[in-house]
């Protein structure tokens, strides 16, 4: 097994199709339960966001 | 398509093995410190009716250009303008209409085990969150996670999403004086961005200036400075405050390390599975 030759084996917009689809999909679900304002998932969310440390109130 | 599912099944299993841990390590050491910092989210100016517990979530609200800030029930987070919305007029003079209404339009959890839920189930999706990051991260950097290296991956994100921004804004309690809550988390992401930008460069390139470029980085956010709070008395103790700040740091960072570990050891699985 050798990791470098496998990730070099990506071609460029293939890296930055799968990079940037997972940044989304990490941010959406960050900002969702951890940013969204809405009351209910505030409400909802509320101690985990502080115990993440997540700017909350 | 084979690499894309390789990262997904990756990112999901060190989420969800990471999410449950650092849930279980929340509810041991984080919130029960949130549960007796709510005991002083207490309004004098407001009165409520007899029985009504405080329960859950609370804001900090403003009465007005009242100086002080005031604490109140979650039955009635929506009776003064919240740092969320601002949107609500205040109106603390009829907490028992305010109550009939304001518990139908904002649902939140129970006390017990639906709040223990809810709290559950948003950890977890934080941290599926931090996993795709990490995925998306190595990707476009070509950097990879595997077991040897995700403990600094591991501390790596804690560095960045944790112990920077914590230096400016530390881990806060409900009832605590914070500044406006837009400014806070501006501040926070472009601290996340300029540090996780100052460990890549660190990580990334082999040319010395690169030192320096990133302690610039790291520092940025910190020579700007964290929005600061007003200078208003919390009745929250200094002690738990800062018991939870610290406890707050602790479960991120064993949450951070199981994510990197757990994440580098399903990515080399997987490369081996499909012989990559």
């Amino acid at each position: 097994m050798n990791t470098v030759a496998q990730t070099q084996s990506l071609s460029i917009p293939q890296r930055l199709i799968a990079g940037s689809l997972a940044l989304f999909l990490g941010l959406s679900l960050i900002v969702g339960a951890g940013f969204a304002s809405d009351l209910a998932v505030h409400n909802g969310a509320h101690d985990s966001r502080h115990s993440t440390g997540f700017p909350c109130h | 398509m084979e690499m894309f599912r390789r990262f997904f099944f990756a990112a999901v299993l060190a989420g969800t093995v990471a999410g449950l841990f650092s849930a279980a390590i929340q509810q041991w050491r984080v919130v029960p410190l949130i549960l007796e910092a709510e005991q002083y989210e207490v309004t004098e100016q407001m009165q409520y009716p007899a029985g009504r517990q405080m329960s859950g979530v609370s804001g900090e609200v403003r009465e007005g250009e009242a100086p002080q800030v005031l604490l109140i029930p979650q039955t009635s987070l929506e009776s003064a303008p919240h740092p969320h919305t601002g949107e609500e007029e205040a109106n603390s003079d009829h907490p028992h209409d305010l109550e009939a209404t304001r518990v139908e339009q904002n649902w939140m959890p129970q006390e017990g085990l639906e709040r223990l839920f809810y709290t559950v189930v948003s950890t977890l999706l934080v941290s599926l969150g931090f996993a795709f990051l990490l995925v998306g991260v190595s990707v476009l950097t070509n950097l990879q996670i595997t077991v040897a290296n995700g403990i600094m991956w591991g501390l790596a994100g804690f560095v960045t999403f944790s112990l920077m921004p914590a230096i400016g804004l530390a881990p806060e309690l409900p009832g605590m004086e914070a500044a406006d809550l837009g400014t806070r988390q501006f501040w926070w992401w472009g601290t996340v961005l300029s540090t996780g930008g100052g460990l890549l460069v660190l990580a990334r390139f082999s040319s010395a200036i690169k030192i320096p470029v990133a302690i610039g980085l790291l520092l940025i956010p910190h020579l700007v400075g964290a929005p600061i709070a007003p200078p208003t008395q919390s009745d929250v103790p200094a002690l738990l405050a800062s018991t939870f700040a610290a406890n707050a740091l602790f479960a991120s960072l064993a949450f951070w390390v199981v994510l990197g570990v757990v994440f580098g050891w399903a990515n080399q699985r997987n490369m081996k599975k499909f012989e990559l």
